[in-house]
């Protein structure tokens, strides 16, 4: 292998940490959710709920449908954060070249510190026995093992749970064969119906189909679709101690139905507009422009729009006055939203600019400042405003790593 | 069934070379010791600048939640699992 690349999920991740916590769940299916209300989703299924048709993000009322012996387990953000930063920092030791992709999978480049172990099978197996030592028996992880990313990604999903896949240059060319273009990472489902339309079903067609078709189609992307087609991935690892650049901070959250009605969602805006603020004073960036998003059902519509500020700002407030203001704009008025969400993009960082030249801007930023501290010493929740405690906290997300953000491991 | 206790407990506790929490050995809890036969997941939870250890652990066939404040340095009982 010119290149040795592994790619390390770990099993049921979420549901797992959950076993490995309370014995009494082990070896039951078991679904990790947001909060156990029937219009909530399952965010993780154990393995035992797996093999019953338990689905991630499938809606409680069906899971429960499905498996009414189906044990829901309120996930806890912080639990899984300490066991990733744990297995990470495990991973360290093996190599430099690791980039976190989730906060359950890793990519490593081990070209130079496989020989080390006797080889990357070994090194595998080095791995997920120190796992099963440090984190716990139910926590456990699959490792696939190839020349690139994309096809390491494909083989360790083939060896789920707690296998090894590896992924030899003479097996190649049989996996381009058989594997659907779907499969693969980094070809989502809307690019693999566009493809299929033209009849590329498989890798392997997709690298016979000449680069320009492919380019007329797609664009550049269609360099990274026929490099695919043909078992190759160019896509670098940026590993851990590179920092990722942040480009927005955005927050959004479905609504229950009670709070749909605009003026409702608003409030609820008004607490996302200051968790987004309070984000970017953390990271130091004030940005101009503001974008608010709105879902106008479960599988319905999205309607967004985006307006730029004369001035860059990180306060909450003038986050949600712009966002009143681009909702005036639109063109479709929604009366009911399912999901509402905003964000900031053209980031600039806050010590590049002057001074704010304002007594009232000055005062403002003083009072922000007041606030921050208030809440890095008392918890996130000790201060807010009055629009916030009319509906629930909004909880920590747990899907995954948010860019940009410190993960000292 | 879990019952929900926030007491203060009696620790019993070693600090092994490397290890990156405090290994809790048994606790006493209205004038009763429990001795910890399992520890099966620690992590830290944040409120405000109080770093909190959470400890998930059994005695014998009871399943617990014990907290450490490591500002204050308390132990704190926070569930026990009871018999039905």
């Amino acid at each position: 292998m010119t290149r040795i690349i592994i790619h390390l999920d770990m099993d049921a991740y979420f549901a797992s940490v959950e076993q490995q916590a309370d014995p009494r769940l082990r070896g039951k299916p078991i679904a990790v959710t947001g909060k156990p209300k029937e219009r909530s989703i399952v965010v993780a299924a154990s393995r035992e709920a797996k093999r019953l048709g338990i689905k991630s993000a499938m809606p409680i009322w069906e899971a429960r449908r499905l498996c009414p012996s189906l044990q829901f387990v309120s996930g806890s953000a912080s639990r899984y954060i300490a066991v990733t930063k744990r297995f990470l920092a495990i991973l360290k030791n093996y190599t430099s070249q690791l980039e976190v992709f989730s906060i359950d999978e890793v990519f490593m480049d081990v070209t130079q510190e496989a020989g080390r172990y006797g080889g990357p099978a070994a090194m595998a197996k080095s791995i997920q026995s120190e796992f099963r030592e440090s984190l716990g028996s139910c926590i456990t992880c699959t490792i696939g093992i190839a020349e690139n990313r994309a096809f390491a990604k494909l083989i360790a999903k083939k060896h789920k749970p707690n296998g090894i896949g590896i992924l030899l240059p003479e097996q190649l060319p049989d996996l381009l064969q058989i594997t659907p273009i779907g499969e693969i990472c980094g070809i989502g489902p809307r690019i693999s119906a566009r493809l299929q339309r033209v009849g590329i079903r498989t890798l392997a067609d997709l690298g016979a189909t000449p680069l320009f078709f492919l380019k007329k189609e797609f664009g550049v992307y269609g360099h990274f679709l026929q490099a695919i087609g043909q078992g190759k991935d160019p896509t670098p690892i940026i590993p851990y101690t590179v920092p990722a650049p942040v480009k927005s901070v955005g927050h959004s959250k479905t609504l229950p139905p009670e709070l749909r009605p605009f003026p409702l969602a608003c409030l609820v805006l008004r607490g996302l507009c200051d968790k987004v603020a309070r984000r970017m004073r953390k990271l130091g960036f004030v940005g101009r422009t503001v974008y608010l998003g709105c879902r106008l059902g479960a599988l319905g519509p999205h309607c967004g729009k985006q307006i730029s500020l004369p001035f860059p700002t990180d306060d909450g407030e003038t986050i949600y006055n712009a966002c009143l203001d681009i909702h005036r704009k639109m063109t479709i008025h929604p009366e009911t939203v399912f999901n509402i969400g905003v964000s900031v993009r053209n980031l600039a960082d806050r010590d590049d600019l002057p001074d704010y030249l304002l007594e009232e801007d000055r005062k403002r930023a003083a009072l922000n400042a007041s606030i921050d501290r208030i809440r890095d010493r008392f918890g996130e929740k000790a201060i807010v405003t009055g629009e916030t405690l009319l509906f629930d906290a909004i909880p920590e997300h747990v899907g995954g790593f948010a860019q940009g953000e410190a993960w000292e491991f | 069934m879990d019952q929900t206790v926030d007491e203060k407990i009696d620790a019993y506790v070693i600090y092994p070379i490397g290890a990156p929490y405090p290994l809790l050995r048994a606790f006493r809890w209205r004038n009763r010791r429990f001795d910890v036969t399992g520890t099966h997941l620690v992590y830290p939870e944040h409120q405000g600048q109080t770093k909190l250890l959470c400890y998930a652990v059994s005695c014998g066939s009871q399943r617990c939640s014990i907290r450490f404040d490591t500002r204050a340095c308390h132990w704190v009982l926070t569930t026990i699992e009871i018999e039905e």
